[in-house]
């Protein structure tokens, strides 16, 4: 039999045509054609929401171009940027090969203890399956030296046997990479292939024969930096009604083969000392390499987190610091590359990294797919670093690029405010940025009575665009002629998942002049803003109580009092085309809260104003055990979908107090 | 409907948006289908259709036609969708208590998972080679479209399918769920043999 080589690199392009045309030749192909013929069944979509939402598109035809383009900023698209992912898949079948000798490496001894085993099929399906030794296809082995060497770009793994076999004149001994071996195992029940490296044959017998197997490197020690190996014999002797096929594993457990060496990097010399604090420390770093297992490669430093050493620091897979992480292009040999940089931003390592930060580096080559696949990969644990970062927020900016219309017009209701942002962003990976008309008397308006429309940012720096429809305030509507300033939040949730404003911007030196109120109703004192803030809602996409107004804000003894509630609000549910809000005045700190009165208003999607005037009378309209001791009374506002869907908000106002 | 009737719609539609109706007729069950998949939420995958349909008609002016298809692109805004309420969530939760939150998206998508053994294995994959294979072979996109939705080449479309595919089916036989190997042959030749020597 002549010498094998029995892997195959794998052609995207063939293969894939094989699949677009449902080709079932090998067991990915007819994965996916199991796949495409139990794909999961279709959840049926609502029909009333298909024709509502059908309506509803075919209506913003109409809509204005100024307004569609204000939408237009605030749904841009965010890019999902895919990190490379490294996996590893070779298929394996035979192909002619030839060897060349080997040089010499480390030795390794290793015992003999056969097993036999009987192979499933043939030996290019790789799947082998252990049974109870039945015969010995050899009279003695001995499996003396197992060597490893770099030829050119390839790996040679050289076994050093010593053998006989009394009952065939030839065998065929394979290399394979177990698959389902656990470090630890006195042996391998079941010896399937992950993949196989090399085959070859061997005469009868043999006193000392060294038999090498040619490897892809860059297939055994992409992941881990070495690799388990076992050497298996195919016999196939004559038997009494024709030949029969034995398989043996006669290495008892993976010889695990260190690639360590081979490919290396380490820290020749740093700056500043481990133990300094970082903070914009310029980082003079000198990175040793031994390349030996190809030809070229990249070299990358990054900042990482001490507890990153097992990581997978392929490329992409973390944030480099800017600055030191463009890969350096080496070629085999040995070296040094300097690397020079500032950490720039100590907040930004705390918030990616942590307290402590250490070096990292990888020396990275392509893979057969593509993929950059890491030859060394070590990070430098125990070279630390302490990260001296800001408190958060503290290197957060945000400042007015433009604003359109110019500071100093009147602006009305449903005028556009179009602002384009600057922003730092480090001390989150993400955080949203808002607007705001505000005032300095306004309490409970800023920052955000609306927060939708906020617009995503990922940290770093950076200008958007954000658009303010001047009627997502309703309440502004009371306020004509006031002045107003418009103000800008950054804020982002902290490690408790709370909102954290992180830095504001307030463009207060050139205020806009409120115009004519809509509906002209007078101001109502106090302001009450209820935000939304306790809704438990899973089915309206957007339902806003933009604002409350009450006349009333206490009640003194029983006496009567007649108030008005102005409640401005917005539906925008694809379920709902309306809804009905009831406002309650209800007992606080009762637990069940019991409607003493009430209004109920059909409103319809979009936005619109409920004024709601009561005449509350105590003594009336108290019951009687409420009218005996002091209490608070509070509005309670709710929303039902029309068709009776549980409640999706309640809001509530500061307690009245009533007393006897 | 060919891909050249389908682009003439697109360019009908460009001149004149009501033609917009007929794409939406066409696609949206698909897209609602999809959104479905990613999320398991159905008032969620209302919304993330919702938003789909309406960036794609406010940027139809702009969509020029690849020669992949209409509905890639709409798989691209729909996609890009679900990662931006992904990512929005995590940060307005404290805002807004009404996002439904990952924690319970995730345990209904557990719970429909367990129910089928492919959907299991494909549970332990990583999210983009479950997004591949979801986009390939659930939504029935052409390896070409699948390119168009992702960014990237068909060639390298051929390559993460590939890489899935073997991953999935790693899982499934440590799942021992399917056997993928085939007959014993030498087994049964010897165990002949051995009859026959008795």
């Amino acid at each position: 039999m002549s010498p094998k080589k029995l892997d195959q690199k794998f052609d995207p392009q063939t293969w894939g045509r094989q699949l677009d045309a449902g080709a079932q030749t090998d067991p990915q192909l007819r994965l996916a054609a199991q796949l495409e013929q139990n794909r999961p069944a279709d959840w049926p979509l609502d029909p009333h929401f298909r024709e509502s939402l059908r309506r509803r598109l075919l209506a913003q035809v109409e809509v204005a171009p100024a307004q569609r383009l204000g939408r237009l900023a605030a749904s841009l698209a965010v890019m999902l940027l895919l990190a490379a992912a490294v996996a590893l898949f070779w298929t394996s079948q035979a192909a002619t090969h030839q060897t060349t000798l080997p040089g010499t490496g480390d030795e390794q001894a290793q015992t003999v203890n056969p097993n036999l085993l009987e192979l499933q099929g043939t030996v290019t399906q790789l799947e082998l399956e252990l049974r109870e030794p039945a015969m010995a296809p050899a009279e003695s082995w001995e499996l003396r030296w197992i060597r490893q060497a770099i030829a050119g770009d390839e790996l040679i793994v050289a076994a050093t046997l010593a053998y006989t076999f009394p009952l065939t004149d030839a065998a065929t001994i394979l290399a394979l990479v177990p698959a389902d071996w656990q470090p630890g195992e006195e042996s391998p029940t079941e010896a399937v292939a992950q993949f196989l490296l090399d085959t070859n044959s061997i005469p009868r017998q043999a006193d000392e024969m060294t038999v090498e197997f040619v490897v892809d490197p860059l297939e055994v020690w992409e992941q881990s930096g070495s690799f388990d190996l076992l050497l298996a014999l195919i016999v196939d002797r004559p038997a009494a009604d024709g030949r029969i096929t034995e398989t043996t594993i006669f290495t008892d457990r993976p010889i695990t083969l260190r690639t360590e060496g081979l490919d290396r990097l380490w820290l020749h010399s740093v700056s500043p000392e481990p133990d300094t604090p970082l903070d914009q420390t310029p980082f003079t770093v000198e990175l040793g390499y031994r390349l030996l297992s190809a030809p070229a490669a990249e070299v990358r430093l990054l900042v990482a987190h001490p507890s990153w050493e097992n990581a997978n620091l392929g490329a992409g897979e973390r944030l480099p610091v800017k600055g030191a992480g463009d890969p350096v292009s080496v070629t085999r040999g040995d070296g040094v590359l300097t690397f020079t940089f500032t950490t720039e931003d100590a907040v930004y390592l705390r918030q990616v990294i942590g307290a402590e930060a250490t070096l990292a580096a990888h020396m990275l080559v392509p893979g057969a797919d593509g993929v950059m696949q890491a030859l060394d990969q070590r990070t430098f644990a125990d070279y630390l670093w302490p990260v001296a970062a800001a408190q958060p927020g503290e290197a957060d900016r945000l400042w007015f690029v433009s604003i359109s219309p110019e500071p100093g017009a009147t602006v009305e209701e449903g005028d556009l405010l179009t602002a384009v942002i600057g922003y730092e962003l480090h001390s989150a990976d993400t955080g949203s940025i808002y607007l705001a008309l505000t005032h300095a008397e306004w309490e409970g308006v800023s920052p955000p009575s609306a927060p939708f429309g906020g617009q995503s940012v990922a940290a770093g720096a950076g200008e958007v665009e954000l658009q303010l429809t001047v009627d997502d305030l309703a309440g502004l509507q009371a306020r004509a002629g006031q002045q107003v300033r418009l103000e800008a939040f950054l804020g982002a949730a902290d490690e408790h998942n709370q909102y954290q404003q992180l830095a504001t911007a307030v463009l207060d030196d050139a205020p806009w002049h409120l115009g004519a109120a809509l509906v002209g109703i007078p101001r109502l004192a106090p302001q009450v803003a209820i935000f939304p803030e306790n809704r438990a809602d899973t089915t309206v996409t957007r339902l806003d109580i933009l604002n409350i107004e009450s006349s009333a804000s206490s009640v003194s003894g029983m006496t009567p009092v007649s108030f008005t509630v102005r409640l401005a609000y917005q539906l925008a549910s694809h379920q709902a085309e309306s809804a009905t809000v009831t406002i309650y005045i209800a007992a606080a700190g009762t637990g069940a809260r019991v409607p003493l009165a009430l209004v109920a208003e059909t409103v319809a999607a979009g936005r619109g104003i409920i004024e709601a005037t009561f005449d509350f009378n105590p003594q009336r309209d108290l019951h009687e055990s409420a009218r005996r001791l002091p209490r608070s009374y509070e509005l309670l506002i709710t929303i039902d979908h029309q068709d009776g869907v549980p409640l999706t908000y309640t809001g509530t106002s500061p307690d009245w107090e009533f007393g006897p | 409907m060919t891909k050249t009737e389908e682009q003439a719609l697109v360019e009908q539609a460009q001149r004149d948006p009501e033609a917009f109706g007929r794409l939406y007729d066409r696609y949206v069950a698909q897209i609602y289908a999809y959104a479905y998949r990613q999320t398991y939420d159905e008032a969620l995958a209302q919304d993330i259709t919702a938003a789909t349909f309406e960036k794609a008609l406010r940027h139809l002016s702009g969509y020029r036609w690849q020669g992949v298809s209409f509905v890639a692109w709409l798989y691209r805004i729909a996609r890009n969708e679900i990662i931006q309420r992904h990512r929005r969530e995590r940060f307005l939760a404290p805002l807004r208590g009404w996002l439904i939150s990952a924690a319970n998206v995730e345990k209904t998508v557990e719970s429909r998972e367990q129910r089928d053994a492919v959907q299991a294995a494909l549970k332990q994959l990583p999210a983009k080679e479950r997004e591949i294979i979801s986009l390939r072979f659930f939504e029935e996109l052409s390896s070409d479209e699948v390119a168009e939705i992702l960014g990237c080449s068909t060639n390298n479309v051929y390559v993460k399918v590939h890489r899935a595919l073997a991953r999935l089916r790693q899982e499934l036989e440590t799942q021992n769920l399917v056997s993928l190997r085939r007959p014993n042959a030498a087994l049964v030749e010897r165990e002949n043999y051995v009859s026959k020597e008795a």
